[in-house]
C-alpha cells in the first residue's frame, strides 16, 4: 500500500506514514491508524484528530 | 454574549472556532486577510514549493470556519471605544462587544536605517508577502535562470528562507548583525554546525553587518529582522503597552473587558511568539472566557526546532538551550 500524508489543520505539519515520527516514537512505515490518538502534532500539539488527509 | 476578535492568525481563529462550539455566543472575527486561515511559520518553507503546493499554504478558507463565526474579511480594525465597548472599523463600520480579543500579532520589524528605502526590500510576514515574493521570484527566474538573493538577518526566519530558497536553486547570501547564526536559540557549537550547514551548499553567510544599509547588487533582498508586536489599537486606547500588550496570567489588560493572546501578548513581561504555546493560549482563553479554565494560563513545556532543510540540530551541550522557530 503507498504511504500517505496528513496535514496538520491547525500549523500546516505533514506527517507522512513513511517517515513516521521517530521523536514520539513512530517508527516509519507506521499507519496512520496505528498512530495512537494521544500523539500530538510535534509542531504545534495539535491533536490527531485534527490532521486530515493530504490529497495526492 | 457578544465576542470580538480582531486578527485570523493561529490566535484569533482557535479562540473564535473554539467560542463558536455549542452556538451559545456571537462570535465575530475582524481580519485585514482575505483569503483565509494560515499558519505563519509555513511562510518561510513557501518559496521552494510548486504553484499548487503553495496554494494549499492556506488551511481554512473563512468560509470553512464555524458557520457560529461571523469573519469580517479584509476589514481593519481603527479604534477601540471602551466606554461604549465598540470596535471600530476603517470603512465606518462598529461591532459592540461585550469580550474584545485582540489578537492583531506582529508585523515585521524593519532595521532604522531601511526604513526609508522600504520599496527596494521584502518581508515574508504574510502570505500577501509571500505570493509577492513567489511572483518576484519567477520573474527574475524567467529572465537570469538563477535568482540571487540578499537575506538581511539570520536569525529563525532569515536562516529558514535562506534555505528554502537555496532549496530552489536560487543563490543566497546572508547578512547577519551577530558574529554568529541564531546566536539567541543555538549554543556556539550549534551555531557553528549550521554555519558550515550553509557554507556545504554555497550559501555564504556575511557576519557583523550593519543592517541598516541595503545590500546591493541582489535580484531581491529579504529583510528577516525579527517582529514586531501590532499594539498600535491597544495603546490608541489607552491600555498599557511595552514590547506587546500588557496582559495579566489571565491574557486580560487593564480593561476588563479586553483581552490579548498571541503574538501581541505580552504575558508577565515575556512574548511567546511560538506556536504551542500560542494554540495553548488560545484554547485556554476560549476555556476561560466560558467561565470554565478558572487557573490562570500557564505556557506548556515545548521545544520547537529550526526548520533547515536536511540540517540536523547536533545534541545541546549547554544547560538551558533550546531551538526555537516562529
Amino acid at each position: 500500500m503507498p504511504s500517505r500524508r496528513f496535514t496538520c489543520r491547525v500549523c500546516g505539519h505533514t506527517f507522512d506514514e513513511a517517515e513516521g515520527d521517530a521523536a514520539a516514537g513512530i517508527a516509519p512505515g507506521t499507519r496512520w491508524e496505528d498512530v495512537p490518538d494521544s500523539w500530538s502534532c510535534p509542531d504545534c500539539g495539535a491533536t490527531k484528530a485534527d490532521f486530515a488527509l493530504t490529497a495526492a | 454574549m457578544k465576542f470580538v476578535i480582531v486578527g485570523s492568525g493561529l490566535a484569533g481563529v482557535t479562540v473564535a472556532e473554539a467560542l463558536a462550539k455549542g452556538a451559545r455566543h456571537e462570535v465575530a472575527l475582524v481580519t485585514a486577510e482575505t483569503l483565509g486561515y494560515y499558519s505563519r511559520p509555513r511562510l518561510s518553507h513557501g518559496l521552494a514549493l510548486s504553484d499548487e503546493a503553495a496554494a494549499k499554504i492556506v488551511l481554512k478558507r473563512f468560509d470553512a470556519l464555524p458557520a457560529g463565526v461571523r469573519v469580517l474579511a479584509g476589514a481593519e480594525a481603527w479604534f477601540i471605544d471602551r466606554e461604549r465597548r465598540r470596535l471600530g472599523l476603517k470603512d465606518g463600520d462598529a461591532l459592540d462587544y461585550d469580550v474584545l480579543v485582540l489578537a492583531t500579532g506582529s508585523a515585521a520589524r524593519i532595521p532604522g536605517g531601511l526604513v526609508a528605502s522600504r520599496p527596494n526590500f521584502m518581508t515574508l510576514n504574510s502570505l500577501d508577502d509571500l505570493l509577492t515574493l513567489r511572483r518576484r521570484r519567477a520573474k527574475v527566474r524567467g529572465r537570469t535562470g538563477k535568482p540571487r538573493w540578499a537575506v538581511v538577518g539570520g536569525g529563525l526566519i532569515g536562516c529558514e528562507v535562506a534555505s528554502d530558497l537555496h532549496k530552489a536553486g536560487d543563490s543566497v547570501t546572508i547578512f547577519h548583525r551577530e558574529a554568529r547564526l541564531l546566536e539567541l536559540q543555538l549554543t556556539e557549537s550549534q551555531s557553528q554546525a549550521l554555519h558550515e550547514h550553509f557554507a556545504a551548499r554555497g550559501v555564504e553567510v556575511r557576519y557583523s553587518q550593519d543592517l541598516n544599509e541595503l545590500p546591493r547588487p541582489y535580484d531581491g533582498v529579504i529583510v528577516a529582522t525579527g517582529f514586531a508586536p501590532r499594539v498600535e489599537l491597544a495603546k490608541e486606547a489607552g491600555l498599557a503597552t511595552a514590547r506587546g500588550i500588557v496582559v495579566n496570567e489571565f491574557l486580560r489588560t487593564a480593561d476588563p473587558c479586553v483581552y490579548a493572546v498571541g503574538d501581541v501578548a505580552e504575558v508577565g513581561s515575556r512574548l511567546y511568539p511560538f506556536v504551542s504555546p500560542i494554540r495553548s493560549q488560545a484554547l485556554w482563553l476560549a476555556e476561560h472566557l466560558e467561565g470554565r479554565a478558572r487557573e490562570a494560563w500557564a505556557p506548556p513545556p515545548f521545544t520547537p526546532v529550526i526548520k533547515v532543510h536536511d540540517f540536523k540540530l547536533p545534541a545541546v551541550t549547554a544547560a538551558g538551550s533550546v531551538s526555537g522557530r516562529r
